[in-house]
């Protein structure tokens, strides 16, 4: 994964503040029920598998096993964490972000299109 | 919820759980199912069920799916398949006494698979290795023999010589012949098959020449010799350039030889030790005799039925009362030969030999299923010694599919093993079979891959075969129930008993089978053939013209008591014809010789009387039939009439049924017929058999001046049935050694499955011993468990071997004889005598046991 760096998509930051947010329950389906009730996106399972495994192999999310429960038939969950090099990312994206923003707003007399 | 809780859609979750890799199995399936449950809340069972199917489908990719090469796998089962490899080994070493009878039963086996392959190998793939061997075909004219068409492979020298000059289309003619010559080099003399080949032999038929010119046979004077025949006369010098002198025609000529060819052993029908120049035979023969096998090379466009026109046409070219003989000349494909074999006289190749595949196959196999459960047998045992490893092995999560893997690995070591005793004792089996079948035989592993596939495919077949039921039911055992040594002992034995039982039949059967041949063959040998068969002596082949001043001076012979002349060749007595009596219509075995012929051989009159010797009406128009003839024609008196060739005949003379040379001790419904002293071409002269070699030796003396032609010969009447009897000895031969293998085989599965019995049991036995157990409760403690199995075994094996030998023996004798009871009896007998000393040597063991060795460690 070494020429991504940091540099993360719009789904993986959504994770990865998601898995932050969720604390020590951040696994596979309570990542996505997170995602579609605070933002309204339905995102399939295997899509969150997906990301959340690259965020691991990028260091940003550590995982270890974690409960069972009974309407997962016994099975236990595989939960993740932040990592700080992972709040260290979202930090740098937030800046990122917001430095661009300001940037933006400070425009006075720009028309926003229709 | 309603009574019942909603699962998720079964086969979809099958499937996941199938494809999924073990790593993240647990945590991709439980987050399917989360959800599934989530859904059911949220929208419903069935929108539930269909989101689970589409989320499985999602679920199936790269990352998720099970991947063996996994570099970290890889090491890991190198290291395990090491352990599996060690333990193995140990356990091998620990139980040396049933895996060395485990091995040797199975090589034993697997020794006559191989021989079974390299008899049948041959007949399969002969000739096959000849790159043109598409484009070549035999020429084989059909002629005219006792009016029936007949397609012969050998060709008049006139017609081949013909077909070289002036047939268009053809690439190439070969011609080829063989015979037996004297050979000298070195002041050494052999007596060897030499080919004589044309000159374009080498560019047609894929002989590889190793040394020498490309093109050989270029001068009348050069041979060529294979491996074989070049390190017999030279050693291991050059062979090119030095001579063999070969006596052709009875002068001794010199050969150089010119090239060696790579020795092709049992898959050529040709005779290549020796090759040499096709002239040289030509100009040994008599104008217009001469038998060659002519090959044609054909280019692909030609088309083969206007060939076979273009050569039949030549038949205008020989003599009109020859031509007369030919219906016409039809090509046969070289690759057909074998196939084709029983149809064509005077064959090239040997044809596929069917019953003795099917006979010296099935022995194999009934070898080879015997070792099988014998290995099965002990193997279980050994392994259930074993039973705490495994549930050790399973206590620290090894999976049963692991552990049938473990054994299946060990037992594949012990087969590896096996395979290569087993490829020994063929050797050692080979020149020992070779003897009794009379052939010529050898492995040859350097060269050929069809052997190294069949014994690979061997290898794998015995591995599973004889290690899944070992493996399966050991893997099968419960830790919890090993551990705590709540052992399902019972349900082993029984298994166990039921393999010696099936091994103790199959026993039997081969024993019965092998005591009916030799009973057969023996009562054969000395029963009353109803003719003759030891006092007369055969002279054919000589010449027309001399046939007369012949026959005089062996009447002139004191010892001799009746002359005749007849029209049949020694070996064939016969020929089959269509008779016809009122409505009744059945082949019969006619016999043609002049009115001294049924004396000469010694058939024996019960009624009326033989061709009178000086009316020639009473000759042509009467018979002298068997009694088999009367009861196959519905008749009961003399004088009855039936037709021949539409013309009527009357029955003048009743002789006793006689066996027949031809269709191996057969009776046949037989005519004696009178034929004319001018077409005679065989001479028989009847004597006590006190003085047969006498006569014998007189004969030999005055056939002496023609002696040199082709085709003299003087047998007499025990020489020629003797050929019979070499047949009916081989077969017998290999019937005793199936049978002899059977027995040490099933002794070899008495031995472990007793002596690996009382080993599991040594304690119990030696508290016995303790407690003052006397010899005879010893005894009675062993033999118990295999009372009933040895009853089961006779009584079903009494009743499978009536069964399955009689077919046999139906196949293999034309004049069978049903399974005795005596034959039931005394293979029982001697089956129970080699299970009584085998399981004797056990007990002795026991009782000589001191029972202090066995319960110090405790």
């Amino acid at each position: 994964m070494g020429t991504k760096g940091t540099y993360i998509g719009e789904l993986e930051e959504l994770v990865l503040l998601v898995v932050g947010l969720l604390y020590e329950g951040a696994y596979g389906v309570s990542v996505l029920k997170e995602i579609k009730e605070q933002t309204g996106r339905e995102v399939n399972i295997s899509g969150i598998h997906s990301v959340m495994n690259r965020l691991e192999d990028k260091g940003l999310l550590r995982s270890e096993m974690g409960g069972a429960s009974n309407t997962r038939g016994g099975r236990r969950k595989r939960i993740y964490f932040l990592t700080a090099a992972g709040k260290a990312t979202l930090d740098q994206v937030r800046s990122v972000r917001e430095k661009l923003y300001s940037q933006l707003s400070s425009l006075p007399n720009y028309q926003f299109s229709a | 919820m309603s009574q019942k809780t909603p699962i998720p859609p079964k086969w979809p979750d099958r499937f996941l759980s199938w494809y999924c890799n073990d790593r993240v199995r647990e945590q991709v399936q439980g987050d399917a199912h989360e959800l599934f449950y989530w859904r059911l809340e949220d929208k419903g069972i069935s929108r539930a069920r269909r989101a689970f199917m589409w989320d499985v489908v999602r679920l199936f990719k790269w990352s998720n799916i099970k991947r063996t090469n996994r570099q970290k796998q890889q090491l890991n089962n190198i290291a395990m398949f090491k352990n599996y490899f060690k333990i193995g080994l140990r356990n091998l070493w620990k139980q040396k006494v049933p895996s060395t009878i485990n091995c040797i039963g199975l090589a034993l086996a697997i020794a006559c698979c191989l021989v079974a392959y390299k008899f049948a190998e041959r007949d399969f793939f002969i000739d096959t290795f000849h790159e043109k061997k598409d484009q070549i075909y035999l020429v084989t004219p059909v002629k005219m023999r006792n009016n029936t068409p007949r397609t012969s492979s050998v060709t008049d020298s006139r017609i081949s010589d013909l077909i070289v000059t002036d047939v268009p289309g053809l690439e190439a003619v070969t011609r080829y012949q063989s015979t037996v010559l004297n050979i000298t080099s070195d002041d050494r003399e052999f007596r060897s098959y030499v080919g004589f080949v044309d000159r374009n032999f080498f560019s047609q038929f894929s002989f590889e020449i190793i040394h020498g010119e490309p093109d050989p046979l270029n001068a009348p004077d050069k041979i060529v010799v294979d491996e074989k025949v070049a390190e017999k006369h030279f050693g291991d010098q050059h062979a090119i350039g030095k001579t063999i002198r070969l006596k052709l025609q009875g002068r001794e000529k010199e050969f150089v030889v010119s090239a060696v060819i790579r020795e092709v052993g049992d898959f050529s029908s040709f005779q290549t030790g020796y090759l040499i120049p096709f002239e040289n035979y030509k100009n040994g023969l008599p104008d217009g005799f001469g038998t060659i096998y002519t090959f044609l090379t054909v280019n692909e466009q030609v088309q083969i039925n206007q060939l076979q026109d273009n050569i039949t046409q030549l038949l205008d070219f020989l003599p009109d009362e020859e031509k007369g003989q030919y219906r016409e000349v039809r090509l046969t494909p070289f690759t057909k030969l074998m196939s084709l074999f029983g149809e064509l006289d005077e064959p090239f190749a040997f044809g596929i030999n069917y019953t003795g595949i099917a006979v010296v196959g099935g022995i194999a196999s009934f070898m080879l299923l015997l070792a099988i459960f014998n290995y099965i047998n002990i193997a279980t045992v050994m392994a259930m010694r074993r039973v705490k490893e495994i549930g050790i092995r399973k206590v620290i999560g090894g999976k049963r599919r692991q552990l049938v893997l473990q054994f299946l690995t060990e037992n594949f070591i012990l087969c590896c093993f096996t395979m290569v005793m087993g490829a020994l004792l063929a050797r050692v089996f080979l020149p020992w079979f070779n003897l009794v079948a009379d052939e010529n035989y050898f492995f040859d592993l350097a060269n050929n891959y069809r052997v190294w596939t069949f014994m690979i495919a061997l290898l794998l077949l015995i591995t599973l075969a004889s290690g899944m039921y070992p493996a399966l039911v050991v893997s099968r055992q419960r830790p919890i129930t090993i551990l705590k040594k709540l052992s399902g002992k019972r349900e082993k034995n029984r298994l166990i008993r039921v393999l010696l039982t099936i091994q103790l039949i199959l026993a039997l059967i081969t024993l019965v089978n092998a005591v009916m041949f030799i009973q057969i063959e023996w009562h054969n040998k000395t029963k009353d053939w109803g003719f003759d068969r030891k006092s007369y002596v055969s002279v054919t082949g000589i010449p027309a013209n001399e046939f007369e001043t012949f026959r005089n001076k062996v009447e002139g012979l004191a010892a001799v008591r009746h002359i005749s002349t007849s029209q049949t060749s020694t070996s064939n007595f016969g020929y089959f014809k269509q008779i016809k009596s009122g409505e009744k219509k059945f082949a019969a075995m006619i016999l043609q010789g002049d009115v001294e012929y049924p004396k000469a051989i010694g058939l024996r009159l019960l009624k009326g009387r033989y061709l009178l010797p000086d009316s020639r009406p009473d000759q042509e128009t009467s018979i002298v039939v068997n009694e088999l003839f009367m009861r196959r024609a519905g008749l009961d008196s003399l004088n009855a009439q039936v037709k021949l060739d539409s013309i009527t005949y009357r029955v003048v003379g009743i002789v006793q049924d006689n066996y027949n040379w031809n269709l191996p001790l057969n009776l046949a419904a037989t005519i004696v017929k009178w034929s004319p002293d001018d077409d005679a071409n065989q001479l028989i002269a009847n004597t006590t058999p006190e003085s047969l070699e006498d006569v014998k030796a007189s004969l030999v003396n005055l056939a002496d001046p023609f002696i040199h032609k082709l085709g003299v010969s003087v047998q007499a009447s025990p020489d020629i049935y003797e050929g019979y009897f070499k047949v009916a000895a081989r077969t017998r031969n290999l019937m005793l050694f199936s049978a002899s293998l059977v027995i040490l085989l099933a002794g070899m599965g008495i031995f472990g499955v007793v002596s690996l019995g009382i080993n599991n049991r040594i304690k119990f036995f030696g508290i016995k011993k303790v407690l003052g157990a006397s010899r005879r409760h010893l005894y009675k403690d062993v033999y118990k468990p295999f009372l009933i199995v040895v009853i089961i075994a006779l009584v079903i094996g009494a009743a499978t071997s009536v069964i399955i030998v009689n077919p046999v023996l139906e196949l293999a004798f034309t004049d069978p004889q049903s399974v005795s009871a005596l034959a039931v009896l005394l293979a029982a007998g001697l089956l129970m005598v080699v299970g009584v000393l085998t399981i004797n040597t056990q007990v002795r063991r026991l009782v000589r046991l001191n029972p202090v060795e066995t319960l110090r460690d405790e």
